[in-house]
């Protein structure tokens, strides 16, 4: 049977997997990180990586990584202004990311502006990352500034 | 009149994840196409000519200001829905972190505002009928005594 297009669960349910994927991350909690992703899911990282393998040995030397860097515990990644594009199995998803960062000395800033590219799969039923390409908010998104010809 | 839906909401939500791909990306010819013939910008008190080229127009204005807007991404947020199922206003709060584009990346917050959206439904589509942004100041705050403006 051919899969129809997205419903508002769907669309709730992408919602909800998004928010985990921040509250999971930024709480350093490996095991609900894990569960949001495929068994052979992929975190591409613009400057490391990619993390990729069997039984989701990306996300978890993603996470891993995230637990040795010392000015990680503070963050929050806010995503938001979400395009989805497929259907009830498979879809595509960008959206902005927006990091800030909470310091031991009390300071905060914004850490990082980017954007997310990612493929999600419908596996028994729940809404699964495939592919996350983290990709910061500089580059070939912003080909069209004309101002930024030949400086990138 | 029909009531505004969940799929209503979710619809106009992604209208307006539109706008934002659209700006941050100037992407002026698919920014045009997100509002109704009739629609008006009004920015900062500034009325842009109607329909989607006067749309378009508040873009190139907005791109050609002097310092790089290339970094910026719009963001929306706490929307307050009020309508119904063809015509529906919405108030957002309005975040722009701006990451230069260039060099060692850091990021500045460009604007701290809200917006007041009208959409309306065209052939079953909905669209910008009315987009009016505001700095986080003034009339806003009327709720508080003895606010001046901002220095």
């Amino acid at each position: 049977m051919t899969p129809g297009p997205l419903t508002l669960e769907d669309r709730i349910a992408i919602d909800d997997l998004f928010a985990s994927y921040a509250w999971s991350a930024d709480r350093g909690r490996m095991d609900p990180f894990l569960a949001l992703f495929t068994h052979d899911a992929r975190i591409v990282d613009p400057v490391y990586g990619p993390y990729e393998g069997p039984d989701r040995a990306g996300p978890r030397r993603f996470l891993e990584l995230m637990h040795e860097n010392h000015t990680f515990p503070g963050r929050q990644h806010w995503v938001g202004q979400l395009l989805l594009e497929g259907d009830t199995e498979r879809c595509t998803a960008r959206s902005f990311v927006m990091v800030t960062s909470l310091h031991r000395t009390g300071a905060t800033n914004v850490h990082l502006v980017a954007w997310y590219q990612d493929v999600l799969l419908k596996v028994d039923g729940s809404w699964l990352i495939s592919e996350r390409v983290i990709r910061p908010w500089r580059g070939d998104v912003l080909q069209r500034f004309p101002e930024l010809a030949g400086s990138q | 009149m029909a009531p505004l839906t969940l799929e209503d909401r979710f619809l106009i939500r992604e209208l307006q994840a539109r706008y934002s791909w659209a700006t941050g990306t100037a992407d002026v010819e698919a920014f045009g196409e997100l509002f109704a013939p009739h629609a008006r910008v009004t920015e900062l008190g500034r009325e842009f000519p109607p329909g989607p080229e006067g749309a378009r127009q508040f873009l190139r204005d907005w791109l050609d200001r002097p310092g790089s807007t290339a970094g910026r991404q719009h963001w929306m947020h706490n929307r307050v829905f009020d309508g119904d199922g063809e015509r529906c206003t919405v108030r957002s709060f309005v975040l722009v972190p701006h990451m230069n584009p260039v060099g060692t990346a850091s990021v500045l917050i460009g604007f701290v505002g809200h917006c007041r959206d009208t959409f309306v439904k065209i052939d079953g589509a909905w669209r910008y009928e009315e987009r009016t942004v505001e700095r986080w100041e003034g009339e806003v705050l009327d709720g508080f005594p003895d606010v001046g403006p901002v220095a």
